[in-house]
């Protein structure tokens, strides 16, 4: 009766954490990898979630606490995966713990290094619309509860270290080499966002105005840099009409992502309500090639955001954005499918739903753990109706949306991580 | 709550000076419409006997209790008219004088009307400075009556005995295993040619004998805290730590001779090429055999290369692992000064060789021949007995290759002649300067005491205090802080001795008024006062600034710096200053 | 006297062991300069803290000039090297501020040199003379020259080695900015009471989406709030 093997999960989102967890509680050891400085993923970025409209931190936060306290959990944040050998039941991994500059065993989280930090950068988990400092916590829920410093942009005058009461700061740490032996692992490595600067007639960045749903979702955030008052960024004018543009980047055989990104008419639905929730006058226009508002209780979310919210769905691709060069506001130029005519509609605020890419690492980690990808850069299962969550190689799994657009959203993504845990524990089972 | 301000302006007509150029009968009426100021009266010469009773008299009878007086630079009367103001019953901080003469009337003689309205702004100026001060205490702290002296050679000896003798109680830290230092080596010194053991052995038999001085040999200094009057000293010996309180601190530690980099003149590859040092102890081992020719070479190592100077600003702060490594580096370089003994050393030594063996050709190579302080006779007397001297220019210095039969060949351009002579020598003796010591630079840090661009102790002023440094109760004596021979070395330590039992037995030491003051609950302890501090006298604790007032000096880098704004520096607040500056446009 | 009319008025900071000699020097030797200047006494050309010179400009002061001991003679060892850094960190916010760089003159003045001192004097008056009264209003400057972040920034041009050069020197001029930026917008709020992001840049002459950058961060440490809503913006006030 050997002791139970551990096991690896890469990606600290909300699949990666139910998988922990679920693992954990039965007793098997899991090391939790994380390459940014906190858990929590996309979901930590969220400010109400589809369709129930619940707080989306509200649900995460109980979950990533409850990581950070199990006794049968180690969270390796600000890691990344270097090195695999070795088959299912007895993998050697070797993990590169990031220096943070900071001993996570003395330091309190207390931010006083932080207020105090003349170095500011903007803040990547505020998607650039809010600020941070060199030495930073990501968000006031992270865990762990703990300081970094992000070297790039720190000036090393030291005050961080003088200030701090805990003495937690460590100007001269140095990247750690963690070995660890794992039975099995477990990938939740997520998704990133098409730039929709590769769109150039969207405007992306010429126009500050127009913005990416996740950019959309932090102003609307309470704990967002505006405090949750949605404000357009050129000017801080509440925006009175706001255009959502569907499909940004997705079913585009030329950008080499065909596929359908599953959840943007979703959240599109959700963020427009929000919207009218804030400012009840807007006018908010949702531009769709199909609404694939689909499953349970979306119908009728669709129906309520016509009626009670007025929000206009227009069946049409906008071909362009510009700007009035008086007035500054956003031109959206489309095909109206109805009339057959070119039409133009003035916007405060323009949001790009774009197309969810493969998170970046994803093509590395492959190539690590000798699994395959498929024509979109996701982890294939190669039994895909069968065992949803297998990857090519035996006792090496995927959850959430590294595995692509057939995981649906939130739901579905905390299905998949439980479903990997047993997986695991099963194989887990054969192999001793 | 604050009690009122009762000012009292006093404006002097100094004879003429003042009075031909500056309307001050309008100056006192203008004095009288300002805030605070309850009486103003003009008077021909304040300084005078009729002139102090005046001010004293108006204190009492209009109840002032700050003044302001305009007259001439505060540098010649302030501390005069302090102490009237201190007789009448007000803090001497509680007067503000205000520069209507030489910053005023004699600039502005030939436009009195404008010269009549700046007196008027600078009178307001001081009226409104004033109206902030506060009084200051300049309280008094004990003195240790015990002195360290570090280094045992002639100057820490003579300083040693003289203060013992005084009934002074003085610890000796010397690192080598017996005290003694450099004179032990040496042979017959100038210009009298007695031995140089001669001189220090009773110095060294006196001071062992002496039950005031504890002398602890093989011993290193490892960390000096505290201040004037109060130092802690730590130190190791080869057994045990020692742990001394001393009131003064006397650095003795002497310098180093430089020693040439291996190859300079065949310094290091041939034999007989020796430094005049390494030549002393020959001579005084009897171990010098007969040489056919011996050539000096004055001037090696010295007056070349550059200053280690203000490259690095904050000569204080810059830490000692720095220092140390641009002292090696000027090995190669050389030292930029004249190490001023080395030429009648040579001389000295040459009239010496030239007793032992009168068929030797001596010569020696010279820049600039300094047998100095009316040592000329020593020099005749060396052209006496057919010693040579050649002088070179320092661009084209001499050269010296392996020659012949295991000689060497010495090339030399004598410019008065204008032509290169050549020497065939087989005792080449290099005169090589003092330079700073490893030992110094350390304990320059320790005691946070600056060097000069030269690399030795800085003193607090070359002419009128020669053996005091920066810091107070620290002085430096002997070759510590510049080339010295023996008898200014022994005149330096008894000087110092002299300057340490005044220090000591006034029993108190008071500090300054003007000087910083930290508001605790603004500061965040960001170390930048401690950083920048000449003096050591800011230092963090428990996450916040202290300030020893003893080592405070007033001159308010740490107020400009805080960033948080949390230091004063007393009698020149941010808000007096700005009062001034307010009150100067605001006419 | 200028051929305008115009006197200029200087306020010149002399530290008390050589420059304020040297100044007492000129009258000694009755040097005649011009009576536009108006001596402050200072222990240490080290104790300028930038807001006295801000604060001197800001209150009408055409021109400032600090003089201390000679780079190695100062009485405290090094005041007189702090202070040109510091002053050298200045010179850049007076740039960003519209001054001309002839406004301020930091130089050496030994007891001695009492001519120099008169020389100075008048050289100041002519210039000025030729460029014309001060125009722009400064108490922001002044009040960024407050400010921990920038005093902290400031301090750092002393202690060279420790830093990281070309990052520090990229952050500063960021810094500055910012700083300066950010109490114009407090100094306009506290002026003229509650404000939109745009009357903020109309009266600021800022661009708005850099306004709301500074909102945003001063709304992170509570220095500012929203106040309502105002048409279609929000308003924001001083805590």
């Amino acid at each position: 009766m050997g002791e139970k093997p551990a096991v690896l999960v890469v990606g600290g989102g909300v699949s990666g954490i139910q998988a922990s967890l679920d693992l954990a509680s039965r007793g098997i050891k899991v090391y939790l990898v994380e390459k940014s400085p906190s858990i929590g993923g996309r979901m930590a970025q969220l400010d109400k979630t589809f369709p129930t409209m619940d707080c989306s931190m509200c649900i995460l936060a109980p979950k990533m606490i409850e990581c950070a306290h199990h006794p049968n959990v180690q969270l390796l944040t600000y890691s990344e995966l270097r090195e695999v050998k070795g088959s299912v039941g007895n993998f050697a991994v070797e993990v590169l713990k990031k220096p943070r500059y900071v001993d996570e065993t003395k330091c309190t989280g207390c931010g006083i290094c932080s207020e105090h930090c003349p170095s500011e950068v903007p803040n990547e988990f505020d998607m650039n619309l809010g600020i941070r400092k060199a030495i930073y916590m990501p968000f006031p829920q992270a865990v762990p509860r703990v300081m970094t410093v992000d070297k790039e942009n720190c000036i090393n005058c030291g005050l961080c270290e003088k200030v701090c009461g805990a003495q937690a700061v460590d100007l001269e740490q140095r990247a750690e080499e963690i070995e660890l032996d794992v039975g099995s692992i477990i990938l939740a490595t997520g998704f990133d966002l098409f730039d929709p600067a590769g769109l150039p007639a969207y405007g992306y960045g010429r126009y500050k105005d127009v913005i990416t749903s996740l950019e959309l979702e932090r102003l609307l955030c309470a704990s967002g840099p505006t405090g949750g008052h949605l404000v357009r960024p050129s000017d801080g004018k509440m925006p009175k009409s706001v255009a959502f543009i569907q499909c940004v980047g997705s079913r585009d055989k030329r950008l080499g992502t065909a596929y359908c990104s599953s959840i943007c008419c979703k959240y599109s639905i959700k963020d427009a309500v929000l919207i009218k929730e804030h400012i009840p006058d807007a006018r908010v226009n949702i531009f769709y090639i199909d609404m694939r508002a689909f499953g349970r209780g979306f119908q009728d979310f669709v129906n309520r955001a016509k009626t009670e919210y007025g929000i206009s769905f227009i069946r049409s691709s906008p071909g362009e954005i510009t700007q009035d060069p008086a007035e500054k506001n956003l031109i959206l130029w489309f095909e109206d499918i109805a009339t057959n005519s070119v039409q133009k509609l003035n916007f405060d605020l323009v949001v790009l739903c774009p197309a969810l890419l493969p998170s970046k690492g994803n093509e590395k980690l492959a190539e690590l753990l000798g699994i395959e990808v498929d024509k979109y850069g996701f982890f294939k299962a190669p039994n895909l109706i069968a065992n949803p969550v297998d990857t090519t190689v035996p006792g090496i799994f995927a959850s959430g949306y590294c595995l692509g657009p057939k995981t649906g959203d939130i739901p579905d993504s905390i299905t998949q991580g439980s479903a990997t845990a047993a997986r695991v524990a099963e194989v887990l089972a054969e192999a001793s | 709550m604050s009690k009122e301000n009762r000012i009292g302006v006093f404006v002097c007509h100094c004879g003429v000076n003042i009075g031909s150029v500056v309307d001050v009968s309008s100056v006192v009426k203008f004095a009288e419409t300002l805030p605070e100021v309850a009486y103003a009266e003009e008077n021909m010469y304040l300084c005078s006997e009729a002139g102090l009773e005046s001010i004293k008299d108006a204190i009492a009878k209009h109840g002032l209790n700050k003044v302001v007086i305009a007259a001439c630079t505060p540098r010649t009367h302030e501390i005069l008219l302090k102490e009237a103001c201190q007789e009448a019953g007000i803090n001497p901080y509680l007067l503000e004088i205000a520069n209507i003469r030489e910053q005023c009337s004699w600039v502005h003689l030939n436009e009195p009307k404008k010269a009549t309205e700046k007196a008027k702004d600078i009178v307001r100026m001081a009226v409104e400075k004033v109206r902030l001060l506060e009084p200051l205490e300049e309280p008094e702290i004990g003195v240790n009556e015990s002195v360290l002296v570090v280094g045992g050679g002639v100057s820490g000896l003579t300083a040693a005995l003289s203060l013992a003798n005084q009934d002074i109680d003085v610890f000796m830290i010397e690192k080598e295993a017996d005290v003694g230092g450099v004179a032990r080596t040496l042979n017959e010194v100038y210009p009298t040619f007695q031995k140089a053991s001669d001189i220090v052995e009773p110095f060294i038999k006196a001071a062992k004998a002496h039950k005031k001085i504890k002398i602890f040999t093989s011993t290193t200094l490892k960390d000096i805290k505290g201040f004037a009057g109060n130092f802690h000293v730590t130190a190791q010996s080869e057994k045990n730590p020692i742990e001394l309180d001393v009131g003064a601190i006397i650095v003795a530690c002497g310098a180093w001779n430089y020693e040439p980099a291996k190859g300079m003149y065949q310094y290091g590859v041939h034999k007989g090429v020796v430094t005049h040092l390494e030549l002393e102890k020959m001579l005084r081992e009897g171990t010098l055999k007969k040489p056919e020719r011996v050539v000096m070479i004055q001037c090696v190592g010295s007056r070349t290369g550059e200053l280690w100077g203000y490259e690095i600003p904050s000569l204080v702060q810059s830490d000692a692992a720095r220092l140390l490594t641009k002292l090696l580096a000027k090995k190669e370089e050389g030292w930029p000064h004249c190490s001023k003994i080395c030429c009648m050393n040579s001389v000295k030594n040459a009239i010496l060789i030239k007793k032992l063996y009168p068929e030797a050709d001596v010569c020696i190579l010279y820049s600039d021949l300094r047998t100095y302080k009316g040592y000329e006779d020593f020099y005749t007397n060396a052209r006496d007995l057919e010693v040579r001297f050649i002088k070179y220019d320092l661009e084209t210095p001499p050269k010296v290759v392996q020659g012949p039969k295991g000689k060497l060949n010495v090339t030399v351009y004598e410019p008065l002649a204008g032509r290169e002579i050549d020497f065939i020598s087989d005792l080449v003796v290099l005169a090589t300067p003092l330079i700073p010591s490893k030992d110094g630079i350390l304990l320059s840090r320790m005691l946070k005491v600056p060097l000069a661009p030269d690399g030795f102790f800085m003193e607090a002023h070359p002419k009128v205090k020669p053996v005091g440094v920066h810091s107070e109760g620290v002085f430096v004596v002997g070759t510590a802080s510049g080339p010295r021979d023996i008898p200014e070395s022994i005149a330096s330590a008894k000087a110092a001795a002299a300057k340490v039992s005044t220090f000591i037995s006034k029993r108190k030491l008071k500090t300054e008024g003007i000087i910083a003051a930290v508001d605790s609950d603004l500061c965040i302890g960001c170390g930048m006062c401690e950083e920048l501090c000449p003096y050591g006298a800011a230092k963090i604790e428990e996450n916040k600034s202290k300030i020893t007032e003893v080592l405070c000096r007033g001159c308010g880098i740490c107020a400009a710096e805080c960033p948080k704004q949390a230091i004063t520096m007393r009698h020149f607040t941010d808000k007096q200053i700005l009062a001034q500056v307010r009150a100067a446009l605001a006419g | 006297m200028g051929k305008t009319g115009f006197e200029p008025r200087i306020i010149v900071f002399c530290c008390n062991w050589r420059a304020y000699v040297g100044a007492d020097m000129a009258g000694t030797s009755r040097l005649q300069y011009s009576p536009n200047i108006r001596i402050i006494r200072v222990m240490c050309c080290g104790r300028m803290d930038p807001t006295f010179v801000l604060s001197a400009f800001s209150w009408g002061a055409d021109g400032v000039m600090i003089l201390g001991c000679h780079p190695g003679d100062c009485n405290y060892l090094k005041g007189n090297f702090m202070a040109e850094r510091r002053i050298q960190f200045l010179r850049q916010a007076l740039k960003h501020m519209g001054i001309e760089e002839e406004r301020l003159k930091l130089d050496w003045v030994s007891a001695s040199e009492g001519h120099k001192f008169a020389y100075l004097a008048n050289e100041m008056v002519g210039k000025l003379e030729k460029l014309g009264p001060i125009k722009p209003r400064l108490e922001e400057t002044v009040d960024a020259f407050r400010t921990e972040r920038l005093r902290w920034v400031m301090g750092l041009a002393h202690m060279e080695p420790k830093i990281e050069k070309k990052r520090y020197f990229a952050k500063t001029g960021e810094i500055m900015r910012d700083e300066i930026e950010r109490q114009t917008i407090i100094g306009k709020i506290k002026e003229k009471g509650p404000m939109t992001v745009r009357e903020l840049s109309e009266a600021t002459n800022i661009a708005t989406d850099r306004i709301l950058r500074h909102i945003i961060a001063l709304r992170k440490v509570g220095t500012i709030s929203e106040a309502g809503e105002k048409e279609d913006e929000y308003l924001y006030q001083v805590m």
